[in-house]
């Protein structure tokens, strides 16, 4: 078991030291920084801006005499500010998992190490936590980052200081989207395992991942009904909420398929669980974090299922001797 | 000089057909679209039946002043307007793929050491790969063209009128030309970049900005509203923040340009019938396009006159 837990940590710290010195990891790292910052600080501008508008407006209203017609002021939802962040995560946050899971088997098939590391007494399952456990060190340390950015931001353009609460939502926003990334890690590293061509398999996974996080969640999205019309159709109607349900339960079978077309996502699962968290899905806003979950919880199962299911396809993989000696 | 460029061409053309990957991208984007004109016709059904229930509820509930139907009076080509975002999203990376794969073959492979020492010269070689490039593009527009044709009439019933027909023929010509940008760029980097998985990733990183960042930039829309076709119509700057922004930066924002024109085209939003109305409201999203092609083209050829062919092999 000491020995285990030694090869464990040693090819962990290999596989920490090797990524973090890849100029295209580093890349698309500073990457994804810039825009959690841009992404943050737009929408704090865009806030800033509103309220300015607003005072205007309201100095021209009162200079009117119309003071009982002034609107209430816009409010401010920090972790609201995160949906950028979150969709951004969503799309080049699968990137770094997609090459860090490249990078990692791409070395090892290049140098022909990964052979010799087979043919000594060490185990398939040591090898694969081993690599997952390095590079979950880099995500999280990249998770880290945006997180402060994401804090500092808030604080210092929005003028906000994030509650104990709101701190431990974007600690489970970032937890959460530690398991996202670490999924497609997998995915990659299991393509890169199985195909002779590097090249196809970063290819092939890419491909995977436009339909995953790009195409199925755009179809879901272009045949919601309410997004027809810019602003919602319901809204341009003058329709509530009660009476949408009541409205679209006539149409059960198209929003069944619309559903599970968006279901078959891991994306659209870290979408949802996140949105909730953060309260951008407006019903879950200022809500505690056990009501949340009760709606939640199968979107956080799901996103964990995902990540267990590619976990082990990667030790099936791995274990798979003849594909990785002879490559067929 | 013509005759090396068109082998060079034609060997470029077979070459990519038999690439796996390359047919697996490009059998999803067809099969994209012909889901774009069933989604599209199955979303306006759809639309359209809810819309009567929401009429029947407002009058049960007495309320006056009911908004007309609009979407009774959308053009047939309208529901194709998946098909902006599918070449937006797909067809772009396709292109990627198709520029990457066609120098990126020959550097692995280590024909690009042996090429020129044949009567063959650089400017000749990467004018028969663009040549290629452009030629299997070509093929891919018109096919989606033709399905794009086919799969309205069979979904609406009816013929398309020959304003409507041109109007879907300019529609993938821009298109055709939008995916030549993203295909040089993925020429560009597979002769300038040192390693294979940098000179992928450069490009992705480029078309990740100009399809979601800079739009974001201009409107603060964020990336998931920016890939439904109806969000991107609704967009006006809301603060004086993003209307100065949008003044600075969407003249240059590649993917925006290309969605207003497309969406003016296939009649997305307001309707506009006069096709040449259109291409002169959108010129310098025009000029835009062919003037990043003819600076890709130029980049192309230049960093194949400083291409080093006594590389040793290329990095993963």
């Amino acid at each position: 078991m000491g020995n285990s837990k030694s090869t464990v940590a040693v090819i962990a710290r290999k596989e920490y030291r090797d990524s973090i010195k890849s100029k295209l990891f580093l890349t698309l790292v500073s990457f994804l920084i810039l825009l959690i910052v841009v992404s943050i600080v737009v929408s704090s501008f865009d806030f800033k801006s509103q309220v300015a508008d607003y005072r205007s407006s309201v100095k021209i209203l009162e200079d009117m005499g119309k003071s009982s017609e002034i609107p209430s002021m816009p409010q401010f939802f920090p972790l609201k500010s995160m949906r950028g962040v979150i969709e951004y995560i969503e799309i080049i946050g699968a990137i770094i998992g997609i090459i860090l899971g490249y990078l990692s088997i791409s070395r090892e098939k290049g140098k022909r190490t990964l052979q010799l590391v087979l043919s000594r007494p060490i185990k398939t399952a040591d090898i694969i936590t081993g690599k997952f456990i390095g590079n979950s060190f880099l995500v999280l340390l990249v998770l880290l980052a945006g997180l402060f950015s994401a804090f500092f931001i808030i604080w210092g353009i929005g003028g906000l200081l994030l509650n104990i609460i709101e701190v431990i939502k974007l600690l489970l926003v970032f937890l959460f989207s530690y398991f996202y990334i670490m999924f497609f890690f997998c995915l990659s590293s299991i393509l890169s395992l199985w195909f002779k061509s590097l090249s196809n398999a970063l290819i092939i996974c890419f491909i995977i991942w436009l339909i995953f996080v790009l195409i199925i969640p755009q179809i879901g999205d272009t045949m919601d009904p309410d997004n027809q019309i810019p602003g919602g159709f319901f809204k341009s109607m003058n329709i509530d909420k009660p009476q949408e349900e009541e409205i679209m339960a006539k149409f059960s079978t198209y929003e069944t398929t619309r559903n599970a077309i968006e279901e078959s996502s891991i994306t659209k699962h870290y979408e949802r669980l996140n949105f909730a968290i953060t309260g951008i899905k407006e019903k879950y806003n200022g809500k505690d974090l056990r009501f949340i979950f009760k709606d939640s919880w199968k979107d956080l199962v799901w996103v964990f299922s995902f990540l267990l299911a590619a976990y082990f396809m990667e030790y099936a993989v791995l274990s798979n001797k003849r594909l990785i000696f002879y490559g067929d | 000089m013509w005759k090396k460029i068109l082998s060079v061409s034609r060997n470029e053309f077979r070459a990519l057909f038999k690439e796996k990957t390359f047919i697996l991208l490009l059998i999803i984007f067809i099969l994209m679209t012909i889901f774009s004109t069933y989604i599209g016709w199955s979303t306006k059904n759809t639309i359209e039946k809810v819309y009567q229930e929401t009429v029947i509820k407002l009058k049960e509930s007495g309320a006056s002043g009911i908004p007309l139907d609009t979407f009774l009076i959308a053009p047939a080509l309208s529901i194709l307007k998946n098909m902006i975002v599918y070449i937006f999203l797909i067809g772009s990376l396709l292109a990627i793929i198709i520029g990457h794969f066609s120098f990126m073959r020959d550097r692995i492979a280590g024909i690009s050491k042996i090429v020129f020492s044949r009567t063959i010269s650089r400017k000749e070689f990467i004018t028969g790969k663009i040549t290629g490039i452009f030629n299997v593009l070509a093929l891919i527009i018109s096919v989606s063209f033709i399905i794009s044709y086919v799969s309205i009439i069979l979904v609406t019933g009816h013929p398309l009128s020959g304003n409507e027909t041109i109007k879907l023929l300019i529609f993938y010509l821009i298109s055709l030309a939008y995916l030549i940008i993203f295909a040089m760029l993925g020429l560009f980097f597979a002769i300038s970049s040192r390693s294979e998985s940098l000179a992928l990733v450069n490009p992705i990183i480029i078309w990740i900005i100009i399809s979601f960042v800079l739009p974001q930039l201009t409107s603060a829309l964020n990336p998931s509203a920016l890939l439904n076709p109806v969000s991107i119509q609704g967009v006006a700057p809301h603060s004086r923040f993003f209307t100065i922004i949008q003044e600075v930066i969407k003249p240059f924002s590649l993917s925006e340009n290309y969605k207003e024109l497309g969406s003016s085209l296939l009649g997305v939003g307001p309707i506009n019938t006069n096709t040449l109305q259109i291409i002169i409201n959108n010129s310098a999203g025009i000029l835009l396009i062919l003037s990043l092609i003819g600076l890709l083209i130029y980049g192309s050829i230049f960093s194949m006159k400083k291409f080093d062919v006594c590389e040793e092999e290329v990095d993963g």
